[in-house]
Parts: C-alpha cells; sequence; structure tokens
C-alpha cells in the first residue's frame, strides 16, 4: 500500500472529510485554509479562501452542494463547493470548533468555545436567512470545554463530546441535556459517526477509543492502544475501524522518533484486537476518515501532511 | 494596605515555634565500679576521670558546674563508687562507653560504662528471670509448591507502576487472567527480589523488608530495618542481610549498618557497624558458595566471618596489605583476590580456612583488573588491562585451571579493546566482545582443545551491533545483545552448531533474562532508564517472540529462581539420552493445549460476534424504521440504504422500430 502524500497545508491538520460519494477530500489547518482534493489520485481542486484564523472543522452536506466551516476566527461559513464562494458567514461571539449540517441542510450546528464568563454553546443557525442563530444551547457552567457537536440521526440530537472524557445528548427540539455519561479518563478530541450514523467511535486521550450506540448511548466495544487516540473512524466495507493519534506534539521531541506511535492502528471492530497498523507520519494524527466505498482511508497530522491511502487487494481477503 | 500588609508579614512570615527542653539525656553517661573514696580524695579521683574522659569528648563545663557528678554517701563519708559525666553531644557519650567500658583502673576496678537511658533500663530488669511463651507453631504450607506444577512452568514477578504481579510464563494462548498467580496494589516501595532458591519474594519498606512465599504469597518473616536499602541472602537461604545507609551526611547514623538475620526464625544474628563514610553505600558481605562463610574487605586485610558463631574466622582477618578486590570460587572454598603494587600487581588465590596461597602471579605495569570465575568454579578467568603508553592498553585474560594440580595458568592475549567477557555456564566455552565499538567482533574459545587442556579460538564473528553478553544459564545457547544506545538488537546464537538461530530487535530494550531453565528469555523496557516503550517480551530460547505486553512505567522483571537441581549428573545424563522420547511427550501435551485454547478462543469471538449481532439487528430495524422520515427530511429519495446491496437492473425499451429494406 503505496499513500499519496498530499503537501497542501501549512501547517498541522485540524480534519479530513470525504463527501458521500467518496470522490472528493475536504482537508482544514490549524493555519488557515481548506483544501478540496480529488481522493483517488490526490490532484488538488482548489482553495476554500477567506477565514483569518485556525479552521478546525469541515462537513460537506449530502448533496455535495454546501460545505461547511469551523473557525476560530470566531466566524462559521458556509460555501458553495463547485464555486468556492461564501454563501453565509455567520459571526460568534468566540472561535468554533465545529459545524455540522443537519439532515437536509435547513440547520447548521456551530459548537462556539467559552468567551468571557460565558460557557460553551452550540447555535443553531439556518442555512438560508438570518444572521442570528435560532437557538443557543449553552453547556452548564464550569463543565468542561467541548470538543465537537454533532447532529443525531433524524436531526433529534445533537452529541457533544467534552475534554472531561464526557459524552452528552441534547434533544435539539428543547436543548435539554438527556443523557451525559463519562466513560474516559481523558479529553475526547473526535468522535466519528458510522455511515448509517447508528453507531459513533469516540476517540480519547486516555488511549482508548469505544463503539457507542447512537441511540442508546451505551458503549459497545471498546479498542484499548498505547498511545494518546486524537481520531477515530469506522469502515463502512469491513468490520474494522482505524484510531490514531501518537505522543502529544509537545513531547515528540524528546525521544527517538520511532517511539512517538504516530502509525495509524487498525482494530477489528468486533473482536477489538489490533489487526494491523499503517506507519509513515512523523507527528501525531489529529483526523482519520474512510472513504465511504471503503475501499481507502486518509490521514491528517500534526506534520501538515495528508495521507491517502489506497488499500492492497489482501486487505478485502481479511477478516 | 500598607498596614494590611504589615500583618500579613506579622503572620505568615514569623515560623512560630516552641523550643522544647531536651530532656533525654543521651548525652548522659553512669561510670560504675569506680573506688569507694574518702571526700579528700575526691577530687583526685575526678581528676584522673576528667583527664580520661576529656580525652574522648568535651564534657559539659558552665561555670562552677562541670559535666562531672560523683554522688557522695553521707553516712558513711565515703563516694558511692560510680560517677554521672556529661558531655556536650551525644557522638562522645556513644564513643566514651565504647572506648571506657571494661577499662582498668587498677586490678580491683573495672569500669564498667553505660549510656544513661540504658541504665534506667538495667535498674528496671526484674530480679526475676520470666523465661518468654514460646511462640505458636504455625504451619507454613509448602512453600515449594510451585516447583510441582505439572507442566513445569516457571514463575516471574513484574512491577508496573504500583501494581506487583506474579506470573506462571504459559506460551500456549493462554489467557492473561489464567496465568495470574498473585497480584497485589502498592506491595512494595522499591522494588522486588526473589531469594535465591526461589522460595520467598522480598518486599521493601520504609521500616524493613517482608518476606511472601507459599502457595498465596502469605507473609513468611518481617525484618526490621529502619530505610533498609539492599538485601542479599547467603546462597542457601539461611541468613539474610539489610544494608542501609544514611541518604545525607547530616542524616543521623543507624547504628547497625549490616545486620545479618536467620532467615526462617527471623533472630537477629548479628549487626555490623558502618566503617566508611556513612553516606556512601556499604560494602556489602560476599558469601562463600555454600553458605558457611561470608567475607568483605577492610583494613587491608580480608575479613572472613564464619556462620557457626558469626564472629572473626578464627579471631583473625586475612593480611593482604593493599587488596583490592576479591571473589569467592562459585563451588568452592576459594577466594581470588587482587593487589595492586607500586605499578605492579599481583593475583594470588587464597584457601579458606586453612589460610594457604594457592597461586599467585605477578603482573606488571597493570592499570586495571577483572576477575570472572566460571560459574562452577573450575576456571577463574583475570582481564588484565595494561597501560602501554598514554593512548595505547592492551589487554590479556590470565586463565586459571583451578580443578587441576597446581594450577596451571594460560594467557590469552587480545590486541583490540575488550567490551564484555562471559562465560559458558556448564561447559568449557567463553565469549568475548572486542574490537571498535558499535560493531566490534566476537570471539568464542574454548578451553579444552580437542579434550585436552588448551585454549583455542573457535570461531569470530565480525562487526556485530553487540554490547553484552548473555549465555542460557544451561550452556549451548547465547544471546548477543545491543542493548541500550544499540536499541535492543538481539542475535539468538546457537554455540554447539555456531549458527545465528534468529536475529530480531525489541526496540529500547534496557535489560535481558534468561529463565532459570534456559528455555525462555525475557527482554524488558525498564521505565528506571527510558520513559518510552516501556513494557516486556518473552522470547524462547531459539528468538521466537512467545509474548508481547506493553505497560507504562514498567520498572521490573524477575522470573523465580529454581532452587539446585537434585537430580545426579548420571541422572542427568540418562535423561539426555531419552530426550526424544521426553520431547515427543511435551510437543504432543503443547499441541493438545493448544487446540484447547484455540476452540476456547473462538467460541469467545463466537460470542462477542454473537452478541454484536444482535445489537446490529436492532439498529439496522430501527435504521429501517426511520427511513420514511429521513426521507422526507433529505426532501429527496437518494436513501443510502442501497449501500448495503448494490442492485444493478438494466431497463429496455423499444423506442421506435424502423424497417429498412436494403
Amino acid at each position: 500500500m503505496r499513500p499519496i502524500l498530499l503537501k497542501g497545508h501549512k501547517g498541522p491538520l485540524t480534519c479530513v472529510k470525504y463527501n458521500k460519494d467518496g470522490d472528493l477530500l475536504f482537508t482544514t489547518c490549524r493555519r488557515g485554509g481548506v483544501n478540496l482534493w480529488y481522493s483517488d489520485d490526490g490532484e488538488r481542486i482548489g482553495t476554500y479562501n477567506n477565514h483569518n484564523g485556525a479552521v478546525m472543522y469541515v462537513d460537506v452536506n449530502f448533496a455535495c452542494t454546501r460545505l461547511a466551516t469551523a473557525s476560530m476566527d470566531a466566524t462559521a461559513r458556509i460555501w458553495d463547493v463547485e464555486t468556492g464562494k461564501v454563501l453565509r458567514e455567520f459571526k460568534t461571539q468566540a472561535g468554533n470548533r465545529c459545524a455540522s449540517f443537519a439532515t437536509g441542510d435547513k440547520r447548521l450546528a456551530v459548537l462556539t468555545d467559552p468567551w468571557g464568563d460565558q460557557p460553551c454553546c452550540i447555535q443553531i443557525f439556518d442555512t438560508e436567512s438570518g444572521d442570528s442563530p435560532v437557538m443557543r444551547i449553552p453547556m452548564d457552567v464550569g463543565v468542561a470545554k467541548a470538543t465537537r457537536a454533532l447532529w443525531g440521526p433524524l436531526n433529534k440530537k445533537i452529541l457533544v463530546s467534552n475534554e472531561a472524557g464526557g459524552i452528552l445528548s441534547y434533544e435539539a427540539a428543547t436543548g435539554e441535556c438527556l443523557i451525559e455519561r463519562c466513560d474516559f479518563e481523558q479529553e475526547i478530541p473526535d468522535f466519528t459517526y458510522s455511515q448509517d450514523m447508528m453507531t459513533f467511535i469516540v476517540a480519547s486521550k486516555d488511549h482508548t477509543a469505544m463503539l457507542y450506540d447512537t441511540n442508546t448511548l451505551e458503549p459497545i466495544r471498546k479498542y484499548v492502544s498505547d498511545r494518546p487516540i486524537n481520531s477515530a473512524a469506522i469502515s463502512p466495507l469491513m468490520d474494522h475501524v482505524v484510531i490514531g493519534g501518537g505522543q502529544d506534539a509537545s513531547a515528540v521531541t524528546t525521544t527517538a522518533g520511532r517511539s512517538g506511535r504516530f502509525q495509524a492502528l487498525f482494530y477489528h471492530k468486533i473482536f477489538e484486537n489490533e489487526i494491523g497498523s499503517v506507519q509513515g507520519h512523523f507527528g501525531p494524527i489529529n483526523s482519520l476518515a474512510f472513504n465511504p466505498d471503503g475501499r481507502s482511508f486518509t490521514s491528517g497530522g500534526e506534520d501538515g501532511y495528508v495521507r491517502v491511502h489506497h488499500f492492497d487487494p489482501e486487505y478485502f481477503s481479511l477478516e | 494596605m500598607a498596614g494590611d500588609n504589615r500583618d500579613e508579614y506579622d503572620d505568615d512570615d514569623v515560623p512560630f515555634t516552641k523550643a522544647e527542653l531536651d530532656l533525654s539525656m543521651d548525652n548522659v553517661i553512669v561510670v560504675d565500679n569506680l573506688p569507694v573514696v574518702p571526700p579528700e580524695k575526691v577530687e583526685k579521683l575526678a581528676g584522673i576521670l576528667l583527664k580520661l574522659y576529656s580525652k574522648i569528648g568535651a564534657i559539659v563545663e558552665d561555670g562552677d558546674y562541670n559535666g562531672l557528678h560523683m554522688p557522695m554517701d553521707d553516712e558513711k563519708g565515703m563516694s558511692k563508687g560510680f560517677a554521672f559525666i556529661e558531655f556536650v553531644d551525644k557522638k562522645s557519650a556513644v564513643m566514651a562507653v565504647e572506648q571506657t567500658d571494661g577499662h582498668k583502673l587498677d586490678k580491683n576496678h573495672v569500669f564498667s560504662v553505660c549510656r544513661f537511658p540504658e541504665f534506667h533500663r538495667i535498674v528496671n530488669v526484674p530480679d526475676q528471670y520470666e523465661a518468654p511463651q514460646p511462640p505458636q507453631y504455625k504451619e507454613r504450607g509448602n512453600l515449594r509448591e510451585w516447583l510441582l506444577d505439572p507442566k513445569a512452568r516457571d514463575q516471574y514477578v513484574i512491577r508496573y507502576t504500583d501494581e506487583s504481579e506474579i506470573y506462571w510464563n504459559d506460551t500456549v494462548d493462554v489467557k492473561e487472567s489464567d496465568r495470574l498467580v498473585f497480584s497485589r496494589k502498592k506491595w512494595t516501595d522499591t522494588g522486588h527480589q526473589w531469594s535465591p532458591h526461589g522460595t520467598y519474594v522480598v518486599t521493601f519498606h520504609r521500616p524493613g523488608l517482608r518476606l511472601w512465599g507459599g502457595q498465596n504469597f502469605e507473609a513468611a518473616g518481617r525484618f526490621m530495618h529502619n530505610n533498609v536499602k539492599l538485601v542479599d541472602f547467603s546462597p542457601c537461604e539461611t541468613y539474610l542481610v539489610t544494608v542501609t545507609w544514611a541518604d545525607r551526611a547530616s542524616d543521623k547514623e543507624e547504628e547497625n549498618a549490616i545486620i545479618i538475620w536467620d532467615v526462617r526464625t527471623g533472630e537477629k544474628k548479628r549487626g555490623f557497624k558502618n566503617d566508611g563514610a556513612k553516606d556512601k553505600p556499604v560494602e556489602p558481605f560476599k558469601w562463600s558458595h555454600d553458605g558457611k562463610y561470608f567475607a568483605k574487605i577492610a583494613d587491608e586485610s580480608i575479613q572472613v566471618y564464619s556462620t557457626e558463631d558469626f564472629k572473626l574466622l578464627d579471631k583473625k582477618s586475612f593480611k593482604l596489605p593493599g587488596v583490592k578486590e576479591f571473589h569467592w570460587s562459585p563451588s568452592q572454598n576459594i577466594m581470588a583476590a587482587f593487589v595492586p603494587g607500586s605499578g605492579d600487581g599481583q593475583t594470588p588465590a587464597r584457601v579458606v580456612p586453612s589460610r594457604k596461597e594457592l597461586r599467585q602471579k605477578n603482573l606488571f605495569s597493570v592499570s586495571d583488573i577483572q576477575m570472572h570465575w566460571h560459574p562452577d568454579g573450575t576456571y577463574l578467568c583475570v582481564k588484565v588491562d595494561r597501560q602501554k603508553s598514554k593512548k595505547t592498553t592492551t589487554y590479556s585474560f590470565e586463565l586459571f585451571r583451578i580443578k587441576e594440580r597446581d594450577i596451571p595458568i594460560e594467557v590469552l592475549e587480545i590486541k583490540d579493546s575488550v567490551v564484555a567477557f562471559a562465560w559458558e555456564p556448564k561447559g568449557h566455552r567463553f565469549c568475548l566482545v572486542h574490537g571498535e565499538q558499535p560493531r566490534p567482533d566476537i570471539s568464542f574459545y574454548t578451553m579444552l582443545k580437542e579434550g585436552k587442556a588448551a585454549v583455542s579460538l573457535l570461531k569470530t564473528l565480525e562487526k556485530k551491533p553487540v554490547n553484552e553478553l548473555f549465555w542460557s544459564p544451561m550452556g549451548h545457547h547465547i544471546v548477543l545483545a545491543g542493548l541500550k544506545n544499540l536499541n535492543g538488537m538481539l542475535n539468538f546464537y546457537n554455540v554447539d552448531e555456531m549458527e545465528s538461530m534468529n536475529e530480531d530487535e525489541h526496540f529500547l530494550c534496557t535489560d535481558l533474562v534468561w529463565d532459570p531453565t534456559g528455555r525462555y528469555v525475557c527482554t524488558y523496557v525498564s521505565a528506571f532508564r527510558q520513559p518510552m516503550e516501556n513494557g516486556y517480551t518473552i522470547w524462547n530460547f531459539a528468538g521466537r517472540p512467545q509474548l508481547r505486553t506493553a505497560k507504562d512505567k514498567f520498572f521490573q522483571f524477575l522470573w523465580r529462581p529454581r532452587p539446585p537441581s537434585l537430580l545426579t549428573a548420571k541422572q542427568e545424563k540418562e535423561i539426555r539420552k531419552q530426550l526424544a522420547e521426553y520431547s515427543q511427550r511435551y510437543t504432543e501435551e503443547d499441541r493438545k493445549a493448544k487446540e484447547l485454547a484455540e476452540t476456547a478462543h473462538l467460541r469467545e469471538r463466537e460470542a462477542k460476534r454473537k452478541t454484536f449481532e444482535e445489537g446490529e439487528a436492532i439498529r439496522k430495524q430501527l435504521y429501517m424504521q426511520w427511513q420514511e422520515e429521513r426521507r422526507e427530511l433529505r426532501g429527496c429519495l437518494t436513501d443510502d440504504e442501497d449501500l448495503y446491496e448494490f442492485v444493478e437492473e438494466t431497463f429496455e425499451e423499444v423506442l421506435e422500430v424502423k424497417e429498412e429494406r436494403i
């Protein structure tokens, strides 16, 4: 398996995401900038320039016409995928960590960092009109900072992960917190849905990742590794999950390069055992995504590289 | 605000301490058995005492009061025959007791001196002797239970974070929980140690150490020795030596730096003072192979003690002016000692207890010497470094054949610098690492050339990344290892066939230990030396990895030693002959066990899959239930149910039919 190295960012990657059809790949960078690539050969199609700060998250709608970005420049934007024009710009009071399209694209949920004495807040915007949010769901004061806020199936819930290792479920209609659970000892940097959104996988700095049932929010499986985990993804094709991370960026230079543990690790989704690893990054992996056809996956690292891996035929004969 | 600040200073900056009166009287001694003298002679006697004691330490003098007080019997008008002396510090008092207890003033007056706090204790001894109750006999169980394991497996102890765990070493895929023998959080403060026969495991604690043994590792002994640093067993596990020293020069010194205990009764046999600087490690004793003697170097001589009475053997030490190093033979009561001279050195071998010198060799222009006994005590190798000029050092080996008449010596010259040396246990070969780092050469030599006594070179492997040698305890196999700065390169080498069985790497590996039977090797990365990659790997002797475990903050891995085999050499030979038969039997057993483990493993996976699929069915059903609503939300029918099965349909429609005549 020979990866394709995408060198288009000047700084650490924050998010990589495929569109629904799996032919396009969006990547975001902490130094600002969003890139669009052909996922098959890694050719760059274009960039979405306008943000004045780190872009933390990117979401693409079902039809692949609209792109939502969350940025630390205190805005969230909706772009036209094809032309790269900014269609909407939502100004928020502080930096944004996450932006997520609701099913049907009518709503956009933006997760805003705490500012002043205001806590983290999920702001729900109308994608068509109005500059102020149609709804705000503030987190409780004093609760750890939220890291992701993603719509659940049928727009009924919004799932939130936080820096204390907690997963919370908010009712989207009322803004009420329905379920709160804390299965991790440390921060959850990222979680991603399976393709049908019926399960999701949570990555944690406490060296573990867990698979959850979206509906009941009960953990199903646990994957234990030997490194802090920054991101995880569920294969749509095989019974596999991929998790990645590595020694914290601030400690990387203190030890031998090989011991940083920057490989992407494959685990069997059901049996929880490690089945393989893919190395290449020389900094921690920040984001992972499977192509919706399950035949390739992409990792974005702190080292500024995006690596697109197309699996060898042998991979598909694995159990 | 300024006023507030001052208040704060008043509160915080002046520490409030309560002065305490020193009532311990540690610095006072009682001198008894003085002559009973009339008042006019008191002054003379006091003068004698002051003269004697002021030499030892400063006596308190405060105007009229001086530290000497001799009580008088007013009725008789005579002195009472004893005196109190108060020193400035406790140390002088201790020294005074040591030096003058038993001092002869004249024929009839032998001083009996003790420290004042002790005087109290002595006075309080009841006149009637009461025999202490003998302690209740406690069944100790079979302390060697682990040796009866039907699969003859070995045990090991590991320590990581504050957990201690003891496992069976089982190479057939057995789950960790099945192999676990014992585990306990915060079992020890600093580390573990096995007794030489593996009967006990030691845990260290601030006030002393404890031994644990038996099937469930029950407490098997407690040895109180404050701040104990080192522990050493006599080779037969009969005695235990605990050693301590002060952490800082200013710390209070322990009165007994070294204590020798009886392992089974817990009785303290003898304590020794620390001769050297009190904050330096104490030189521990070296035990003879049978545990009868123990010795150390002190005052230009080797002091040999006997365990019969824990006193100096024959009440005198072995005078060897300038002796620097000595080692006991591992099989006889012989020791080899090195006495550097001015510019030259000699290495005599001496015999205990007859004190006869067996063999001595003078070596000249020696800069350093290392002695290596063969584990069976048949050979002694002395590595001699000679400084030829400022830059060049030459190396040679003096090989002593101890078991032969007159102990012949052979000399082996090596041109390059020598990195490591190791004898083959139960064999006649040795291995050398020599040459330029980091890729030195490795040479194998034998002490027997075609059955005759002659040192000869067997083979040299050139330019290997090796810095340490680890022979199997059974001989025949050796691990040539490049540890630490060589990142953990391992070469499992068969010395009989002179071929490498496997080369592998345990990245950053810091330590390597063979199990006591020579079947398995463990390599581990200890958090003491390396913060990353902590964990251990167990290999078989041929270098096939059997088990890999990663543990954060992994400190220690120790195989449980086995007592020496009870089989005679003849019986062992017999077994060796029938090896094929045995190996067939064991292979069969292993195969069965493996099969069993595999089926268990499969069953477990099956169960996991089943539970997962149950959940998956519910989720799928829910997903289909939501289909309608989802489509409505999306406003289109392009749903993704077809993700699960691609159905390809071809529609054919006849648009137009034309007939043309050609």
